[in-house]
């Protein structure tokens, strides 16, 4: 059949959308490319930059720029679906004002912080920022210097700076801004299940029956994950979706049972249901006897604030998390405060909505899965709250099988592959492990052949606490990678900006874009985006993805991946480690940095020879890095990752480097080639056996803790850092919009998304603005203690709050809302609470 | 020209009258269709921004549950690169 351009890629746009949504009505039957430049575009698999769901885009690649893109049809993540912001996946690279050489704060030409930036060359950029690194490290040691990275990076890239960091300066000084979004659910599986990551996957949005959302709103954050939902509940009979936030927005339009619950009483509402589940005796007894251990956590624990301030010294717990073992009975009694009276009073929630959703839970024929994400995660008892869901789970036996799943959702696309698995945070090492433990850090310094003694056992400054050691001039060199801070970080009126404006301190800052966090460093470094490098992304479900390198990053743009590894290069070994433990490995006398960390016949183990890296059709793809390096570093990076996952704890293992380049990804474990897609159930998961080699079909073993037990923690409400008063009335919250990701230097550079939503306005309630003598449209000042923004109101979009509650997305760089953020955060996991703010609302 | 096509989820209920809505819409096509509220459309139209504009619009349509995109084509800058291509000697791409 002949067709015309036009009708032949319409009717190949149609056959996709089609086949993807399971239609099989007016497909068109497939053609061929007519025409030539058609058959000359190079298609190839790429998981999307934005999210942690981790979709699989075909981008179509002519003449060293993508020029299409097409959703995935042999995903399983995504089966060809793909969301708005899919649309502008390949223009995020294109934006007017990229980056393309280093710029260096300069003035009589020499770095000066109130000079110009002026344009220098990689070897200068390197010369000034090591020389402010090697006098720091004489002058204060290895915890003055540290770098903020990022679940954005690669796995190798979040490796290669986990060695650099760890191994190469001695110093902990790393974490991701994965710390201001995962913290949380991290510190909710290290505690429960001694092992990261959720325990089931996606499959299980079709083999559920009821979806209970803890704050989330999916349909703008998640919206492919959100279509798998939606076809389950429209298809199945017996399904439902239970929505909790504490605004309506988009998710309520498929909720059977939505709830506007008060901030900060999701703690309330949980322990209410699991009150009810033992009320009712309706807790599986056979699953609790064999698979569980009660314990409490200490309470009255502070809100990480700095230790002078007052809510820290009224603490009488401040940063504490010791558990204590209590029985079932003990459990039970401190329940029974929770009564529906109790938390129907205190959330606002209607009784008969509250037991509605506590009915779901323990009704044992219904499966359930739960899902959270920031409203879980960014509260300052979020880890409690991670682990109040899975009490819930665990009282009923829903776990670990199709269907039954508590599912901690990700924001970043490889916050699990990268910040997590990774171990960029400032108190882990790969694989679950950690620096504090002698074991681990033997295991890391044998992978990594250094002499004994290398790891600082001592754990490194967290997101928050850099800016505020930076402040003090504790730490005076700090590194940004792949992440905004300045949009993102708490306080920074109080606590960021000074901090970098300090003549004492020096900030880099790796970007593609002059992002607010690049304008205010002493040194930018371009940096190569997503499809411009050979990548590995970690998505939600465990599932581990590769991608080659599309296209060539502008200018000298360079990937964070180059920056680390040739920025190790402008240290000897004695430089970075002092002389007295260098000498302790002869054999590294004289070497750089770079020669023991890269060149270790691990690293540097798999020959490249240009051109190398080709697919299964024989296209060949550019490898910039390995051609600069002279080897696959990739490769070699991520089998000496590999390392730990065989050397430490059983239950982390992934396939060899070159299977994922074939497949669309596989679930960790990886056991002899097979992906796992159900943790802790023998038959579904492979080291059930090795843990517990009696163990039957069916049966679970939770092998991250030692005696195969999870934990059920008891932990009660206590009261946010903040609560509106008279002046500052209102409650904040921030969060994302459907066009925009994350800080929006990507989304906000594509004119597109940036004309249909280009500014973040403030969602409030009609009720509220009248009050206030605001209408739609009207000019607002938003003021906390901490500062002001000012934007305009929005009473008939997508988010309605309750009276009493405003909500702001923070994606807008000309104002931001994360200045009016107090710095507290979870005093366990160290993540910023971003969703309750006071404020004041002043008409200007 | 850019040509996508998306892949509608809207309450079951309101598939009729969506439909309608979609086809009143400039430059949008309706191809297929099911009973749960799945929609199959295509915008086609010379400018990209008009496209994203509606995509956007059809996003906050009452009853919309989720608009995924399926496929894109821009063919404009197929167009210029084919021609920058030729006005250049060969052998400098990729």
């Amino acid at each position: 059949m002949k067709l015309s351009r036009r009708a032949f890629i319409k009717s190949q746009a149609v056959a996709a959308a089609v086949s993807s949504a399971g239609l099989s009505a007016l497909a068109p039957s497939v053609v061929q490319a007519e025409d030539k430049e058609d058959e000359e575009i190079r298609w190839d698999k790429i998981p999307c930059r934005f999210c942690g769901t981790g979709c699989s885009v075909l981008a179509g690649t002519l003449d060293g720029r993508i020029v299409a893109t097409q959703g995935d049809p042999d995903a399983p993540v995504n089966k060809g679906l793909n969301c708005i912001k899919g649309y502008f996946l390949s223009k995020i690279m294109y934006g007017k004002d990229r980056l393309t050489q280093p710029l260096l704060k300069m003035k009589d030409g020499k770095h000066h912080k109130e000079g110009d930036y002026t344009p220098v060359s990689w070897d200068k950029a390197f010369d000034v920022m090591a020389d402010k690194w090697k006098t720091a490290l004489k002058d204060k040691g290895p915890t003055s210097v540290g770098l903020f990275g990022s679940g954005q990076w690669t796995v190798w890239e979040g490796y290669a700076a986990s060695k650099l960091i760890k191994a190469g300066f001695r110093s902990n000084n790393l974490d991701p801004n994965a710390r201001h979004c995962m913290a949380s659910a991290v510190g909710g599986f290290m505690r429960t299940f001694g092992i990261d990551e959720p325990m089931g996957c996606y499959d299980d949005f079709e083999q559920g029956e009821v979806f209970v959302l803890w704050g989330a709103n999916m349909a703008e954050a998640h919206p492919i994950l959100w279509s798998r939902i939606a076809d389950t509940r429209l298809t199945k009979k017996t399904s439902s979706v239970h929505v909790l936030s504490t605004f309506k927005h988009r998710s309520f339009e498929l909720a059977d049972n939505g709830m506007i619950f008060e901030p900060q009483t999701d703690l309330i509402i949980a322990n209410y249901i699991a009150n009810y589940i033992i009320q009712n005796k309706a807790y599986n007894k056979d699953f609790v006897k064999n698979h569980v251990n009660f314990k409490k956590t200490a309470t009255d624990i502070g809100y990480g604030l700095r230790p002078e301030h007052e809510l820290e010294k009224k603490a009488k717990n401040s940063g504490k998390g010791k558990l204590t073992g209590i029985s079932f009975e003990e459990y039970a009694k401190a329940l029974e405060l929770y009564s529906l009276e109790y938390a129907v009073e205190h959330s606002k929630v209607p009784a008969d909505r509250l037991e509605e959703l506590a009915k779901a839970y323990a009704d044992p024929k219904k499966k359930v899965m739960s899902l959270w994400t920031m409203g879980v995660n960014q509260h300052t008892r979020g880890v409690w709250m991670n682990g109040l869901i899975y009490n819930i789970h665990l009282l009923m036996g829903k776990i670990s099988e199709p269907g039954n799943s508590p599912f901690s959702l990700t924001g970043q696309p490889s916050a699990c592959g990268t910040a997590r698995e990774v171990g960029t945070f400032s108190h882990r090492l790969p694989a679950d492990m950690v620096v504090k433990k002698e074991k681990h850090r033997k295991i890391a310094e044998k992978i990594w052949k250094l002499p004994e003694g290398t790891i600082n056992p001592k754990p490194g400054f967290h997101a928050v606490k850099m800016q505020r050691k930076m402040k003090d001039k504790v730490m005076n060199c700090y590194w940004q990678m792949c992440n905004n801070n300045m949009q993102a970080a708490p306080n920074i009126n109080d606590e960021l900006l000074p901090a970098w404006r300090a003549p004492e301190n020096f900030i880099t800052v790796s970007d593609p874009y002059p992002t607010v966090s690049a304008v205010e460093a002493d040194l930018i470094l371009p940096t190569s985006m997503w499809a411009e490098k050979e990548g590995a992304y970690g998505n939600a479900e465990r599932r581990t993805q590769f991608w080659r390198q599309q296209v060539d990053a502008p200018g000298e743009s360079q990937s964070d991946l180059w920056q680390i590894m040739e920025f190790s290069k402008r240290f000897t070994i004695e430089e970075a480690w002092g002389k007295e433990h260098a000498a302790k490995m002869p054999e590294y006398k004289g070497k750089t940095m770079y020669e023991v960390l890269f060149e270790n016949g691990v690293v540097n183990k798999f020959a490249y020879k240009d051109g190398e890296v080709k697919d299964g059709e024989g296209n060949q793809y550019q490898n910039t890095e390995s051609k600069h390096f002279g080897y696959y570093a990739q490769k070699g990076l991520f089998e000496e990752y590999r390392q730990f996952q065989i050397q430490g704890h059983k239950g982390h293992e992934q396939a060899p480097f070159d299977e994922y380049h074939k497949v669309r990804g596989m679930r960790w474990p990886v056991v002899d080639g097979k992906e796992t897609l159900w943790r802790f159930r023998e038959g579904y998961d492979p080291h059930v056996k090795y843990y517990k080699p009696d163990a039957k079909k069916g049966e679970v073993y939770f092998y991250g803790k030692k005696d195969g037990r999870a934990n059920i923690i008891f932990a009660p409400y206590e009261a946010p850092a903040e609560v509106p008063d008279e002046e500052y009335n209102f409650w904040m919250s921030t969060g994302r919009v459907l066009e925009h990701w994350h800080s929006g230097s990507m989304t906000q550079r594509v004119p597109e998304l940036h004309r249909a939503v280009p500014e973040a306005l403030v969602y409030m309630h009609p009720k509220d603005a009248k009050k206030q003598g605001l209408k739609n449209g009207s000019q607002v000042k938003i003021v906390s203690k901490r500062g002001e923004i000012i934007t305009r109101v929005n009473l008939r979009g997508r988010n309605k709050p309750p009276e009493g509650l405003v909500f702001v997305p923070w994606f807008d760089a000309s104002r931001l809302v994360n200045k009016l953020i107090l710095d507290a955060t979870d005093p366990l996991s160290k993540e910023t609470d971003y969703k309750k703010c006071p404020v004041k609302l002043v008409k200007v | 020209m850019t040509i996508c096509s998306l892949v509608l989820q809207v309450t079951p209920n309101i598939v009729d009258s969506t439909i309608s809505d979609l086809e009143a819409m400039d430059s949008v096509e309706v191809h297929a269709q099911d009973d749960l509220g799945k929609i199959v459309i295509t915008i086609d139209h010379a400018s990209r921004d008009y496209c994203s504009k509606t995509m956007s619009d059809i996003t906050h349509f009452k009853g919309m549950m989720s608009t995924a995109l399926i496929y894109e084509y821009q063919d404009d800058l197929v167009d210029e690169l084919i021609q920058k291509r030729t006005a250049q000697p060969q052998g400098n791409s990729l």
